[in-house]
């Protein structure tokens, strides 16, 4: 009954003692959010699967959060790095099957297959941005996400990525620059 | 990233995305503003720039799915090995599989306890009736004098009482003493003299059977040598007495009673030497002389055959705590005998083997069952 009201901290506290119903609460309480980096780290169709990875790992890896960093931040990190293993595999995949030399999104011409003009006719504007994510490089994403849409501070960011400020900075300034080189032609079709 | 340049400062990715957080000092700012508003290349830059962060941030939202917290509760409940709820393990609900480990000793057990049952409640006069899965024999020896002396003592005071019981069958075949037939009540001098299965079991000599089922059991035959041995052959000799020799031996032996009521088995009184006559003694005297043969079925052709003929007692009992494994031919001869031991201790026995296979294989040779008229595999435990 008071469980709702209680922290982060003191639910996943007690889910490490064992306690299903405390990383329940926490569960809850955070699967709008992670749904919502999902959508934008890798697009809606896959969002479900991820937050649920999401989570996965974070049940097991509970006895290794310290708490030296916030709860959203320890999964904000287990976010990142479920994103970049995704697109990690997904490349090797490539190479392996389709024999594309790399994952990079500027090399990658059958992301680009639908044309921007149709999308923005269609006012599928959702699905355009989610394909500019999808060319977007996998270890800029949680980073442009977790500013962006989250509004998080660089030293959270820095926290939650492991990463220095300053590196947090220059990722967030890439990503930017190619999402800009991504969605500028879109934007220049008509998308609203 | 592209390296800023004096003339187009708008080309530093780094210089715009810290432009767009606010995080250049008052100066950088400034100074950036004010190219901006001269620099036609700058602004447009800048403008797409921030057109395209725009249209990032402000895409629709996508709706969470209202299930999605549910499904993923499931799942981890599932799928996580660390954290199972109470009682499942490797995936198995420990509660369940414990009720279903009980129904299947059930299942086990239960055949074999209705299979004791019937032979139990088998009539005398119905000696085709399938054997006890587990038979246990008696195997006693003369060689105790002070024990034969009260059993002579014993055997005096009841003779007069057993005068009345048939002997006709003990008389015919005197090697014989008494194969007793399960009854569902105790006594009746005549019950023996109506089993003709023991008629034809006395013309098998050298074997005195009984079973040990002193509620229940009446003898099939009279004493050779009229020494109670035990409740059954008093029963037939004089049901007054039996009822007290029950009665006090039910007091003596309260619990052996209770545990030989529980599985049924059969004595056989053993000649101290091959083909010597048997010897009787009270049961309670009898106890440091005894030596009790186990056979139970080891194949699947039901119970285990009858034992007609047991070694001498003093040779079984140097096998005592032992088990064997035989191979009985159709006509009831003993064809092999093996040790047979858990594995741990064949190991930890490993050294006597061949003594004790050698000395096994030389004395339950002796044993004769009867004839099934196919081989049999039977487990044989001295004790």
């Amino acid at each position: 009954m008071n469980q709702p009201e209680r922290t982060d901290e003191e639910l996943l506290a007690s889910a490490r003692q064992g306690d299903e119903e405390a990383f329940a609460v926490f569960l809850r309480r955070h699967t709008a959010t992670v749904h919502r980096w999902m959508v934008r780290a890798v697009g809606l169709d896959d969002a479900d699967d991820m937050t649920q990875d999401i989570f996965l790992k974070a049940y097991r890896g509970l006895a290794r959060f310290r708490g030296d960093a916030p709860p959203r931040a320890w999964l904000a990190s287990i976010a990142d790095n479920a994103v970049k293993n995704r697109y990690r595999s997904r490349s090797r995949f490539r190479r392996v099957f389709a024999g594309s030399s790399d994952a990079n999104p500027d090399l990658d011409p059958p992301e680009r297959r639908a044309g921007p003009e149709e999308d923005a006719r269609t006012g599928e504007s959702r699905r355009v941005v989610a394909e500019a994510l999808r060319l977007l490089a996998p270890e800029f994403r949680m980073a442009v996400v977790l500013r962006d849409i989250e509004e998080w501070s660089y030293e959270e960011i820095a926290a939650s990525l492991s990463l220095p400020v300053g590196t947090v900075k220059s990722r967030i300034a890439r990503g930017r620059g190619q999402l800009r080189e991504i969605l500028t032609p879109m934007l220049a079709g008509g998308l609203p | 990233m592209s390296p800023p340049t004096a003339t187009h400062p708008a080309e530093s990715l780094e210089l715009l995305s810290r432009h767009h957080d606010g995080d250049l000092s008052a100066a950088e700012r400034e100074a950036f503003e004010t190219h901006l508003a001269e620099c036609a290349d700058c602004r447009a830059a800048a403008d797409a720039f921030e057109r395209s962060l725009a249209a990032f941030r402000t895409a629709p939202e996508a709706p969470v799915p209202t299930d999605l917290s549910a499904r993923i509760l499931r799942k981890i409940r599932a799928q996580s090995p660390s954290r199972r709820p109470f009682g499942v393990m490797f995936g198995i609900d420990i509660r369940w599989a414990g009720v279903f480990m009980a129904a299947l000793l059930v299942a086990i057990i239960a055949p074999v306890l209705l299979s004791s049952k019937r032979e139990l409640a088998r009539p005398a006069s119905a000696p085709a009736a399938p054997p006890d899965s587990l038979t246990a024999y008696v195997v006693e020896a003369e060689g105790d004098k002070a024990a034969q002396e009260k059993r002579d003592a014993l055997a005096n005071e009841l003779r007069d009482g057993a005068k009345a019981a048939p002997r006709g069958v003990a008389k015919e075949s005197p090697k014989i003493a008494a194969k007793a037939a399960p009854e569902s009540n105790a006594g009746g001098t005549g019950r023996a003299a109506q089993a003709p299965s023991d008629a034809a079991a006395a013309e098998e000599p050298k074997t005195r059977e009984r079973r040990q089922e002193p509620a229940s059991a009446s003898a099939g035959g009279a004493l050779d040598r009229p020494v109670p041995q035990a409740p059954a052959p008093l029963a037939a000799a004089a049901p007054s007495e039996a009822a007290a020799q029950k009665k006090s031996e039910g007091a003596r032996d309260g619990a052996p009673v209770a545990a030989q009521q529980a599985a049924p088995r059969r004595s056989v009184a053993a000649p101290d030497r091959i083909g010597g006559e048997a010897g009787f003694s009270a049961r309670e005297e009898a106890q440091s002389a005894e030596v009790r043969i186990d056979v139970r079925a080891l194949d699947s052709d039901g119970a285990a055959p009858d034992v007609e003929q047991t070694p001498a007692a003093d040779r079984l009992r140097a096998l005592r705590g032992r088990e064997f494994v035989l191979v009985v031919e159709a006509d009831g001869f003993v064809r092999s005998v093996e040790p047979a031991h858990r594995e741990d201790e064949r190991n930890k026995l490993l050294k006597e083997k061949d003594a004790e296979a050698a000395a096994g294989d030389t004395v339950l040779r002796e044993l004769r069952f009867r004839a099934t008229g196919r081989p049999r595999r039977v487990l044989v435990q001295v004790r």
